[in-house]
Order: structure tokens, then sequence, then C-alpha cells
């Protein structure tokens, strides 16, 4: 996303465009451009922290009951 | 059993169902922690998820999705009964995180514990479908059928729960939750 930059003698505030932002226009595309850079370091973080919390669960051992609830049910399975 | 056409007339298990029921025990406690957002909920949650399976395991069609199948039988058990005595108990974030056992307030485990309290926060069926696309690995479509509900309310639940984490976490994302078919969801509900 390489913007052409404007002249710097043209670089001015931007008032005559009436958009109300006393701003230089480089200051504005600067700003909107570590708004978006913010925005996917936050998106980034979010699903980390989705992605770890599960993990973490995952990884967990599993409770004792779980494979003696199966072994019953299997028991019962020969049974019939 | 009516007589069958196929070659296992007797409906037993079979050792490649159980190896795989045990290879999807450790997801389906974690999904099932993440809805009932305790663990002892939790374990009650995926042991009837177990029985249920063990005997419906003759309509488990070989091949197909066994995960998703699990996963289906696990949710529709949450939301038929479990939610109700989940719903009974108050929560407060102190409770959330003795509950959940949100990881000690070390350093570096408070963004992790404030992801905890705040996912456990957000209802329950955006819950469902962050985790279900977002973290258990499934395809928005995969989801849709999982939850009985068309993909448009998966994808709208997920924006919505990621831009209700987000806020609640002081976190600033693109947020397309609006975009999504709520009137899709509403004429569902």
């Amino acid at each position: 996303m390489a913007q052409k930059m404007p002249p710097i003698e043209n670089v001015g505030m931007n008032r005559s465009k009436g958009s109300g932002v006393d701003l230089p226009d480089s200051d504005v595309a600067r700003a909107s451009e570590e708004g978006a850079a913010r925005t996917a370091r936050h998106e980034e973080a979010l699903a980390e922290r989705l992605r770890t919390y599960y993990s973490e669960l995952v990884a967990e051992p599993l409770p004792d009951q779980f494979l003696a609830l199966l072994a019953q049910l299997e028991a019962m399975e020969i049974e019939k | 059993m009516t007589a069958s056409l196929d070659k296992t007339p007797r409906a037993t298990v079979q050792p490649n169902f159980r190896t795989a029921l045990v290879a999807e025990m450790p997801h389906l406690r974690a999904f099932a922690i993440s809805l009932c957002r305790s663990r002892d909920l939790a374990d009650d949650l995926v042991q009837d998820t177990l029985v249920r399976a063990w005997s419906s395991h003759a309509s488990f069609q070989t091949g197909t999705n066994l995960k998703a199948w699990l996963f289906t039988i696990l949710r529709n058990s949450y939301f038929s009964t479990y939610r109700k005595q989940r719903n009974e108990v108050a929560d407060s974030d102190g409770q959330i995180a003795a509950s959940v056992g949100v990881p000690a307030a070390q350093d570096g485990a408070m963004a992790m514990a404030d992801f905890h309290i705040a996912l456990a926060k957000i209802p329950d069926d955006q819950r469902e479908a962050l985790l279900l696309v977002g973290a258990s690995g499934f395809t928005y479509e995969e989801a849709a059928e999982i939850c009985g509900a068309a993909v448009g309310t998966i994808k709208s639940r997920v924006s919505r729960a990621r831009a209700q984490l987000a806020k609640l976490l002081g976190l600033e994302i693109q947020d397309d939750s609006s975009a999504g078919p709520n009137l899709v969801e509403a004429s569902e509900r």
C-alpha cells in the first residue's frame, strides 16, 4: 500500500476541504495507518488468547472417571 | 434389532469407535467447560455425552465426522438439561475464576485470567459459536450443523462474540458484527 505522498509544499492544513480536521494530510494518513496496525495487533491478540485458553484446557489430564466409565460401558457390552 | 443387510448384524461397539472416543475426550471436556463455566458440571456433561454416544453408536455412520457428532450430542445435552442447572448459580468474577480454574494471577497470567472471565460473560450461543469455529477447528458449515442453525447465524454469533470480548478486554478490533444477518437470528429465536 505505497501511497504516493504529495510534494512537501502541498502538505498543508486541510481546512479548505471542509473536513473540520485541522491535521496535515500526512498526519491523517499516519493516524489511520497506526489505527489499522493496532486493530490488526488486537485482533491477533484476541485470537491468540482464545487458542491459548483452549489448548490449555485440552492439555489438562483427564479425570479418571472418564476412562472408568468407558471400561464400565465396555463391560456391559460384553455381558450382553 | 431387525435383520440388517450390512455385515455386522450385532451392533457391537467397534474398538476403533472406542479409540476415537478416547481421542476426542480432551476436546469434549474443553468445550464442555467453556459452555458450563464449571468444571464439575462439565465433567458430568462429558460423562453423560459418553454414555449417550456409546448407546447410540449404531446411529453413527462410519466415515462421517465423529468429532462433530460427539459435539452435537454434548451441546444438545447442555442446552436441554445442563443450562438450567448452570443458571441457578449466580456469577461473580471471583466465582467464575474459581469454577473454571483461572490461572493464578501471576505476571503474564493476568491477560489469560481476564480472558477466562470475559469469555464466561458473553451469551451462551455466542460463546458456543466462537469456541466451535475459533478454537475447536470446525468450519462455519460444520458449526451450523452442530448447532442446528443457519451458517449466517453462526457467522453473526462469532462476530458478536469477538466484538463483545474485545470490548470487555479493552481491545480494538474490526467490528463487523452489525453486518451479520441479525434479522435471521431474531426470527429463528
